[in-house]
């Protein structure tokens, strides 16, 4: 499946090259840039400015929330309603933290990273649906919040 | 060319000077920059300012800066909180034209950051 070469690139906070290491944001970044060439004109800084491995379990911070927010592109849906690339936000582990995204990529299949792993494929049933937080579909980004030149 | 450009424009330069290693330098409460001499002895990896400057500059330091060499997105490292204990100072890193403000927030013992922008001179 189209899906299989995106599995097994090395985790890495912040990070966004496939060979030292991506975090979750950053693996969708990744994949739609190659699979749809959409360029998603920000990365995980943007939502997150914290430097470290486990920034999840020392703060409180929502930053996957933001995904609700206008500004980034993305239109709520239904968990239900969910098509391959869409995306969902999960709050992970015993944080009270909107901590992680993954990738839809077909029924009931998710790609994602996080902390300890490489990226991989996942089932998306009972175990994550009850962590997750929200679906999402990429609508693009509306009359200039981020310039192409931005960072 | 305004001081915030001038600024950038130094350390970028003094950066690329060094390059493969880690430039450092201090930055004056006016905002110049000042280069200085990175002391470790794995400069490829790490920087300490030579200390004889930091004295000659202590009272009139604002910021500390040092390079992360060909990083396309220098964002701060991990290790970098070692270095960012002192509340002094501001911290900045970056390498070609892309720096970095970043700090120490103690309730979570971790560095945050933000892109280094002419509102931050104050």
């Amino acid at each position: 499946m189209w899906y299989n070469k995106y599995v097994g690139f090395p985790y890495l906070h912040l990070g966004q090259d496939v060979e030292k290491g991506i975090d979750c944001f950053n693996l969708i970044r990744h994949v739609y840039k190659e699979e749809k060439q959409t360029t998603i004109p920000y990365t995980t800084q943007d939502f997150c400015n914290i430097v470290d491995e486990n920034w999840y379990t020392k703060v409180h911070e929502h930053p996957f929330e933001e995904f609700r927010n206008d500004k980034w592109g993305w239109t709520e849906i239904k968990v239900t309603e969910l098509k391959p690339f869409d995306v969902v936000i999960m709050s992970l582990g015993s944080t009270n933290c909107v901590n992680h995204c993954a990738l839809y990529v077909a029924k009931n299949k998710i790609l994602q990273t996080m902390i300890d792993h490489t990226s991989w494929i996942a089932p998306y049933g009972n175990y994550y649906i009850q962590y997750t937080m929200g679906a999402f579909r990429w609508r693009g980004i509306n009359n200039g919040y981020f310039s192409t030149t931005s960072n | 060319m305004g001081i915030f450009q001038q600024l950038v424009t130094d350390m970028g330069k003094h950066a690329q000077a060094e390059y493969p290693k880690e430039c450092c330098g201090l930055i004056t409460k006016a905002f110049k920059y000042v280069p200085c001499k990175n002391i470790s002895p794995f400069p490829k990896d790490s920087f300490i300012v030579d200390p004889e400057t930091l004295l000659e500059y202590e009272e009139n330091c604002w910021g500390i800066f040092h390079s992360h060499p060909g990083d396309e997105n220098p964002i701060p490292s991990e290790e970098d909180k070692r270095g960012a204990v002192f509340e002094e100072f501001n911290f900045v890193v970056g390498f070609n034209t892309k720096f970095y403000i970043y700090w120490l927030d103690k309730a979570i013992d971790a560095i945050r950051f933000d892109e280094f922008k002419d509102k931050h001179l104050s």
